[in-house]
């Protein structure tokens, strides 16, 4: 139950350790995170069932989607970035809380999921 | 003649009309089906439904079909059963179990849920169904599609116990195993449900599936003598089954058909999978999820949709959340088998055991009426209990001769000297 990033999805590439002095500024190099939309976010989206982003936390992944779909952030954070109670948010299969949540720094092809719970058990 | 009028949000009360829904669109959260209770208390009396036959569809016109069931028509009404050595062995006075284990026609709860669900998704017009399940909901599923002639796809972590795959295969229903956990199964359950025109029961038809566990509140209560219990102890896994009877109740009184008394909830889980009982013991709503490792299968949900609201029932009531061991939950299953002759499966064990931990600690009064919800059968999880049984093993298989008999099951060795 660690908060290691070790589930990987097949996609995962590494994003690339600076070396030296010339990487230094690799906070600006352009991640390219993908996000899965589903069905009750396309109206924001204009039906498209993916997106893009290159934000490097979830905080920044809301600001981002909203910038490309004013009105989705609402539907899935608070005014904060806290994640709203019933969305599910998965990074390459694996539920962002076991990462360390909004402390995960996405990494290069990481594919996000947004999800409502679901029932069952017992 | 329906009773029930639309959906409606848990957080945000914003309405739905009553069609295949997950969830609230604007905040995501579960969507409860409301009824019209003024009329229902003008039009039905507890004397009506005295005359019914014993099934769950007793109490049909607290639950969302527009006409009459498609499956499940002989679902419910089961066993409540007074258990005065269980009782013994445990401390108390007065422990009702009310027994699901011989639920029709799969042995658990989740026939109840099932037969709503799916005579729900006959009304909306879906020939293919399905569910993500930690077991019994697989069984129930297919079973109960089998009978109504759906098309039927379920989705279960590959490492369920074989009773449970076998008991899903038998029914010709397409069984998708997974390899992963059952939060990982729903993940991928509900990717499918929003690409494809199936009815899944926990995902799109949940509102109404859920609906199905209120009638093991209203039997536990009217087999009571129209009475609530004082306290009830029921597994958790996603939660539902304990917001649900608590839904039951409060219609109950809603309804005037049971005094206004309040009844203590007490939630079970494994400890190898409680993110419900540890949230409930910091006194917080708040859910952490876990990664379950635990015997007790039909309970490992590490993010439990329902979660928020079980803790809620719980704290609101004056009740409580623990958690037992998987020894204390074989040791649990063996107590209820050797006092009342019940075989539940690992929930049952968990109800007991917890309801053992509660009685010392004084934390569930032992004057009080108790029910225990055993909510599945032995028969589908043998595996639990087979290593410990082995154990006990007092010898090895005798020849068959009198004397053999004697000398090791009734150490008449010297007599017969």
């Amino acid at each position: 139950m660690g908060k290691g990033k070790t589930h990987r999805g097949p996609l995962r590439r590494q994003r690339a350790k600076p070396l030296n002095s010339e990487w230094q500024h690799v906070s600006e190099v352009l991640l390219a995170i993908t996000i899965r939309i589903p069905p009750p976010l396309r109206k924001f989206t204009g039906g498209a069932e993916v997106a893009e982003s290159d934000a490097t936390n979830l905080t920044g992944l809301f600001e981002s989607l909203e910038r490309q779909f004013p009105g989705i952030k609402k539907a899935l954070c608070a005014e904060d970035g806290t994640p709203h109670r019933f969305v599910n948010i998965y990074v390459n299969d694996e539920d962002i809380r076991f990462l360390g949540g909004a402390g995960y720094a996405f990494e290069d092809g990481d594919e996000v999921l947004l999800i409502p719970a679901i029932a069952g058990g017992v | 003649m329906n009773y029930h009028s639309h959906l409606k949000c848990r957080e945000c009360s914003r309405r739905y009309p009553i069609e295949p829904m997950a969830a609230c669109e604007e905040c995501w959260a579960p969507l409860e089906v409301v009824y019209d209770y003024d009329r229902l208390r003008a039009e039905i009396s507890r004397d009506a439904i005295a005359h019914r036959p014993p099934t769950m569809w007793r109490y049909h016109e607290l639950l969302p079909l527009t006409g009459e069931p498609y499956v499940g028509t002989s679902t419910g009404f089961t066993p409540l059963a007074l258990a005065p050595r269980l009782a013994r062995a445990l401390g108390a006075r007065e422990v009702y179990l009310k027994n699901d284990a011989v639920n029709f026609p799969t042995l658990s709860f989740k026939d109840r849920v099932v037969a709503v669900a799916l005579s729900k998704a006959r009304e909306f017009g879906f020939d293919t169904v399905g569910c993500s399940s930690t077991g019994n909901l697989a069984n129930a599923v297919a079973a109960q599609a089998a009978r109504g002639g759906f098309k039927t796809f379920i989705f279960v972590p590959a490492d369920l116990e074989p009773e449970k795959i076998i008991g899903t295969e038998i029914y010709g229903a397409t069984l998708v195993q997974i390899n992963g956990n059952y939060d990982q199964v729903n993940r991928l359950c509900s990717e499918i449900a929003q690409k494809y025109s199936w009815g899944i029961v926990n995902v799109n038809l949940r509102s109404y599936y859920s609906e199905g566990s209120k009638t093991f509140g209203y039997e536990v209560a009217e087999q009571l003598g129209w009475r609530l219990p004082q306290n009830i102890v029921v597994p958790m896994a996603g939660g539902s089954l304990i917001t649900k009877i608590n839904k039951a109740f409060h219609e109950l009184r809603q309804l005037g058909w049971v005094e206004p008394h309040g009844t203590k909830f007490f939630g079970a889980q494994a400890t190898g999978c409680s993110p419900i009982t540890t949230a409930a013991k910091k006194g917080i709503a708040e859910i952490e999820p876990q990664k379950p490792r635990t015997i007790v299968k039909s309970l490992a949900i590490g993010n439990p949709a329902d979660g928020y609201y079980a803790v809620k029932t719980i704290l609101g009531s004056g009740g409580a959340g623990e958690d037992a061991s998987d020894e204390e939950v074989v040791e649990g299953i063996r107590l209820l088998a050797e006092t009342e002759g019940i075989f539940a499966e690992t929930a049952g064990g968990v109800a007991v055991a917890v309801a053992r931990k509660l009685i010392e600690q004084r934390r569930l009064n032992p004057d009080e009426s108790i029910v225990l919800a055993i909510t599945g059968n032995g028969m589908k999880t043998l595996g639990a209990v087979s290593g410990a049984l082995r154990d006990a093993h007092r010898s090895a298989a005798i020849r068959p001769k009198l004397a053999e008999f004697e000398e090791n099951y009734l150490g008449l060795a010297s007599a017969r000297a």
